[in-house]
């Protein structure tokens, strides 16, 4: 429990600084709202439509593509700690386990899934 | 030790995790649902913390926070109408799935209240060495199951490249060369 408690008043501080920043922030700026000013920001032009529409199906692929690497790094992480111990065999076993995900990934790229339309 | 106090980080994580989760299933906006879920796996990574799983609490923020939750909201965009708050939350199978999840509350509730809990005196290990014995795990006795974790993410992946591109053709089979590629594909 102890380990933690340098993360928990990091978490507490990293809060805190942005909460009594806009706070002060509140107390000192002036305050002149008007309509041009509260509209949503579009790098300037006037935006259109509504934020919330279907997206393209490609983002998911590319999100899934994430996680599927992410929890190839999560694994590698306790093998690397270990594989000293077993020698050679650990080392052909991750490489296997990589390159059955290489396939997936070969084949991401072929189906050209990786290309954005 | 069994005071309130010692069991206040368990009872403010557990909070937070129920707390979140009954939010994510009342919330009528799908998405703000989505978005509920981040304190909601964040008190299990603290849940983790409490059992001193140092290795799963980095796991359960990298993967489910940082990961299977992006994934999530990715395909809650996708989803069409998504905004509308007067779609039905429930539809024709919410009574049995109902009555499922009663009987099944019912039955974990008889299995953990007539479970004879022991309290482990086994030593806590400092983190390096618990994720080496996860490691040594992973490569010696469950080997297996971990070449197919492999494959079951290399079928997810597939999976969602069929579903996604199952409009097109397949590109033609010559390999392209790393140089030929960019502009292979008329636009």
């Amino acid at each position: 429990m102890q380990s933690y408690v340098p993360f928990v008043m990091f978490t507490a501080i990293g809060f805190a600084f942005i909460f009594v920043t806009l706070l002060m922030a509140r107390f000192v700026r002036p305050s002149a709202p008007n309509p041009n000013k509260q509209e949503t920001y579009e790098c300037g032009p006037v935006p259109v439509g509504d934020a919330w529409n279907q997206f393209n199906i490609h983002y998911y692929l590319f999100a899934l593509l994430f996680v599927v690497f992410d929890v190839e790094a999560a694994f590698l992480y306790p093998w690397a700690m270990a594989f000293r111990m077993f020698g050679l065999y650990a080392v052909v076993e991750m490489i296997i386990f990589v390159a059955l995900l290489g396939v997936g990934l070969v084949y991401a790229w072929r189906r050209e899934a990786l290309e954005w339309e | 030790m069994n005071s309130i106090d010692s069991h206040l980080p368990f009872l403010i994580m557990s909070a937070l995790t129920l707390g979140s989760a009954l939010v994510v299933v009342r919330v009528r906006n799908i998405v703000h649902a989505g978005f509920w879920l981040l304190p909601c796996f964040l008190g299990v990574a603290g849940l983790y913390a409490l059992l001193q799983a140092h290795f799963f609490v980095v796991v359960q923020v990298l993967i489910y926070v940082g990961a299977i939750l992006v994934l999530m909201l990715f395909a809650l965009m996708l989803t069409q109408d998504v905004m509308n708050p007067n779609k039905p939350q429930t539809n024709r199978m919410s009574l049995p799935i109902g009555v499922f999840c009663i009987v099944f509350a019912a039955g974990v509730a008889a299995i953990l209240t007539g479970h004879q809990w022991v309290n482990s005196n086994a030593v806590i290990l400092p983190a390096n060495v618990q994720t080496r014995q996860l490691g040594q795990a992973l490569i010696g006795e469950y080997a297996l199951p971990f070449e197919i974790a492999s494959v079951l993410l290399l079928a997810a992946l597939v999976g969602a490249i069929v579903l996604a591109k199952s409009e097109k053709e397949p590109a033609p089979l010559p390999l392209p060369t790393l140089a030929a590629l960019p502009d292979s594909k008329p636009e």
